[in-house]
């Protein structure tokens, strides 16, 4: 082994080191040549022990892969790394979903609003004119100006069905829009179908080979997201009411 | 102080829900809003932006909606501006964390319309009377 060689190599330099002049330097050679002898034994030492240790870890390494290989693990093993990714796609296609289903819902609102705040609008635009024509009419008949109130209500009521039908069709797009659900709830009892079979599996690896103590996934500070199992906890809120109350209890 | 040309920016890393806030918020009658990804960018549009009110969540990468806040409060151009956290954090432990930081209220998702109106409106409330106590 390497180590030897060059521990040989030192030892030779220092007897082979010029004599000083000085004698400081003679006693620290003095000195260098027998911790020299020391280090040689501690290091013959220490190269048997790593070489033990060494052996060791072999076979404990050559000892798991053949548990592993007749428990049929090492397949199970490929096909988890084969699952994660797999797992990762139905994810991001319910991530996906749920995106467009937003996207159209909101377009069809944004769409709806306007023809509604329209026919309000012009509803009570109406509305005002008949109550003016009707007590300015007291003093000063005018049935010319009746006429066009009454040509301008009709075509507004003309209209409306044409209005109302426009926001059915967006009210209808954002029922369809709904149709993720199906589809992502689908693939989300797949993915927790896997990932149940995938810590089983996990779990069982371990046991097999080590002992475990089942630990809590831990928390990432101040960064959970929602939170999906209120009832098991009790360092959370569970709605608008509950934070209100907390923060009035803290003086906010 | 409900002006409604008040100039509100929305902080969320989700387009949909930033969409969302921005509706509600024209639906309250503010027409004037702006938004942002993450705090980082939130920052940048805030110093050169003249906003009255920030809308913010607080799970966004680069910066964080906390972390955000406690820049706004320490810098002097923006300490005064009210900040609405908006936000699926549910632990007592942000609730705590976001009051000392020095937010202005604090919704928790899901939320409806009517509570997005109230808080807001609460707010507005206070900047009042903090105006009338300086006067």
């Amino acid at each position: 082994m390497n180590t030897k060689h060059q521990t040989k190599i030192k030892v030779n330099e220092i007897h082979q080191a010029p004599t000083p002049k000085k004698s400081r330097k003679s006693i620290q050679l003095a000195d260098a040549s027998k911790s020299s002898e020391v280090n040689l034994t501690e290091n013959q030492e220490l190269i048997t022990t790593d070489k033990k240790v060494i052996d060791q870890v072999g076979l404990l390494t050559r000892n798991l892969h053949d548990s592993l290989r007749e428990l049929g693990y090492d397949t199970r093993l490929q096909e988890i790394a084969a699952e994660v990714p797999e797992a990762q796609d139905k994810l991001t296609y319910v991530a996906t979903k749920t995106e467009q289903a937003a996207e159209r819902t909101l377009n069809a609102t944004e769409i709806a609003m306007p023809i509604q705040e329209k026919l309000a609008n012009n509803a009570i635009y109406l509305s005002e004119q008949w109550k003016q024509a009707f007590e300015t009419q007291q003093m000063n008949p005018d049935t010319e100006m009746f006429k066009t109130l009454l040509i301008e209500t009709l075509q507004y009521l003309d209209k409306v069905p044409e209005q109302t039908n426009a926001t059915n069709t967006q009210l209808l797009e954002i029922m369809m829009a709904q149709d993720f659900q199906d589809l992502t709830g689908q693939v989300i009892k797949k993915i927790t179908h896997m990932v149940q079979s995938l810590e089983k599996d996990l779990i069982d690896l371990l046991l097999a080979n080590v002992s475990v103590k089942k630990s809590h996934a831990d928390d990432e500070g101040l960064m959970n997201g929602p939170v999906t199992n209120p009832e098991k906890r009790n360092d959370v809120v569970c709605n608008q009411d509950q934070v209100d109350d907390f923060l009035a209890s803290l003086g906010f | 102080m409900s002006d409604k040309n008040l100039k509100f920016l929305v902080v969320d890393d989700f387009s949909t829900m930033r969409r969302i806030v921005r509706n509600l918020l024209k639906e309250l009658g503010f027409v004037n809003v702006d938004e942002a990804e993450d705090g980082a960018i939130a920052l940048r549009k805030l110093q050169d932006g003249n906003f009255d009110f920030i809308v913010s969540d607080w799970n966004m990468p680069n910066m964080d909606g906390l972390t955000m806040l406690q820049n706004v409060r320490a810098n002097s151009a923006l300490k005064n501006i009210p900040v609405l956290m908006v936000t699926a954090e549910a632990k007592k432990e942000n609730i705590v964390a976001a009051a000392q930081a020095g937010a202005s209220g604090y919704i928790v998702k899901p939320f409806t319309a009517a509570v997005l109106e109230e808080k807001l409106n609460k707010i507005f409330q206070n900047m009042k009377t903090k105006l009338a106590e300086k006067a």
